[in-house]
């Protein structure tokens, strides 16, 4: 479904190239796994997929279901189906979620959305990443803790149904109990929507406790440089970034 | 001119209809008055005084522009112990001119009043707009403070908004909406401004 043929980005307005190189293939119903050290560039990956301002792809395609995304924006790229729950969440002072919510989905679906079952749905969805249900009515993230803006984010993919979620970080900010309930509600979600994909970056191979990726990456100075699976999640926990060229030493011995 | 009195111990909340481009506000001992100001490429003149101890005035002016023009707001604390809250938004939608001139006047030996602005403008195009905030205060023992910004929409928010589907004009009218409607409990009272933020494009 998604496909990324040697990417180079930069960061708008300068020279600062961020993404050389890099090349991704994630196929219907898959589950990948990005780690790296910090400012490798996987926030910018996840960032430009979405079509970001912030940077410019200088060369390389991106490619969702055949589509090339390079000229769409923003909206057009989400309303294909790709969603990013971001590592940092931006809070909109004069937008309830509930209008946010609504708006996203009657733009999404192409179709006027239906009160009543939008708030019966929307209720559920509460329930579901247990978040209380007064922040309908709050503005979007505005004053909502760290690990209350990460469930918001799954709230809106349970939502607005992406056939690729991207999980920026989701784990951080999360604890243990939570962590477990928005990954409860991804199984859940992938489990209804087979053909459904996600890319996860993290620091961590806790959340792979509980939401088993297919393929692990290990992203260093703005490419992929290994692939594995999840004994590679282990290994990095382990030793370390620093260890990845052994890594490549060690599969070229073996 | 427009005339607004409001007497001793009285608690009123209006809306301008904005057919005057003039308006005297008062406000006695003890009153309070809000007022929810909603324009469409208008200029105005604001003349209010806090005449009695313990009045107070909230001002929501809220415009859509399009042309050159400008809102003069001033609030003379005439006695002690008087609060003023102006909170003026603008969304300059075109590459016209919006100006506001905000003026808070506390005179001397008058203590114990707070007197606060909040002044923005947004420019969606390559408006020129101005946010002259005057606080004249000639004594201490008052609480005086403003914010002015002139810009646009953050980036960051509409490409949160975006990311979730919503076009870049849905967003901006969404934006509009929050940034210049603050009671949207009284919708019949502004259904033709709601019109004028939907009409955006
Ligand atoms: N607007 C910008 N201007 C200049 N440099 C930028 C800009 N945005 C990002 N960068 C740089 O790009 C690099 C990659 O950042 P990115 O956020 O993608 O890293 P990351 O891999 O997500 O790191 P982390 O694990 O810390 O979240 C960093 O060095 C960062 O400082
Ligand atoms: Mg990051």
């Amino acid at each position: 479904m998604l496909v990324i043929k040697d990417l180079k980005v930069k960061v708008s307005d300068t020279d600062k190239v961020i993404l050389d190189n890099f090349n991704l293939s994630i196929n219907e119903g898959e589950v990948h796994v990005i780690m790296g050290p910090n400012g490798t560039g996987k926030s910018t990956l996840a960032k430009t997929i979405l079509g970001h301002y912030k940077f410019e792809v200088e060369c390389g395609d991106i490619e969702f279901y055949g589509k090339k995304l390079n000229s769409l924006s923003t909206d057009e790229r989400a309303k294909l189906g790709i969603f990013l729950a971001m590592q940092d969440p931006t809070e909109i002072e004069g937008v309830s979620n509930s209008e946010f919510l609504r708006t996203a989905l009657g733009e999404v679906s192409g179709s006027k959305v239906n009160l009543y079952e939008f708030i019966t749905a929307i209720e559920k969805a509460y329930d579901d990443v247990s978040l209380n249900k007064d922040m309908l009515h709050r503005f979007v993230n505005k004053g909502f803790s760290g690990g209350e803006k990460k469930k918001n984010e799954v709230l809106q993919l349970k939502m607005l149904k992406p056939k690729l979620i991207i999980l920026d970080e989701l784990d951080s900010g999360l604890d243990v109990d939570s962590l477990k309930i928005v990954c409860k509600n991804i199984n859940d979600y992938l489990k209804e929507n087979k053909k459904a994909s996600v890319l996860i970056i993290t620091h961590y191979p806790r959340i792979l406790d509980y939401l088993k990726p297919d393929y692990v990456h290990i992203m260093k100075n703005g490419n992929i440089k290994q692939t594995g699976d999840l004994s590679l999640a282990s290994f990095v926990e382990k030793n370390g970034y620093d260890g990845i060229n052994a890594v490549e030493e060690r599969d070229l011995n073996e | 001119m427009n005339r607004i009195t409001v007497g001793k111990n009285f608690s009123e909340e209006v809306y301008l209809d904005s057919k005057d481009s003039k308006y005297y506000i008062e406000v006695e001992e003890n009153a309070s008055l809000k007022v929810y100001h909603y324009a469409v490429d208008k200029s105005f003149e604001v003349e209010i005084h806090l005449k009695g101890e313990n009045a107070s005035v909230e001002y929501f002016y809220s415009t859509l522009n399009r042309k050159d023009n400008y809102f003069r707001i001033k609030v003379f604390h005439d006695v002690s112990n008087t609060k003023s809250n102006l909170v003026n938004h603008g969304v300059n939608i075109l590459d016209k001119k919006l100006n506001f001139v905000v003026d808070g006047i506390i005179p001397k030996d008058v203590v114990g009043c707070v007197c606060s602005q909040d002044n923005k403008i947004m420019n969606l195009c390559e408006g020129k707009s101005s946010i002259a905030p005057n606080l004249l205060i000639d004594s201490h023992d008052n609480i005086a403070n403003h914010s002015a910004y002139i810009g646009n929409f953050k980036e960051d928010v509409l490409f949160y908004l975006k990311s979730r589907g919503i076009s870049q004009k849905i967003a901006t009218k969404m934006l509009t909406l929050g940034f210049l409607v603050h009671d949207l409990e009284n919708e019949e009272e502004i259904k033709d401004f709601l019109k004028y933020i939907d009409e955006l494009s």
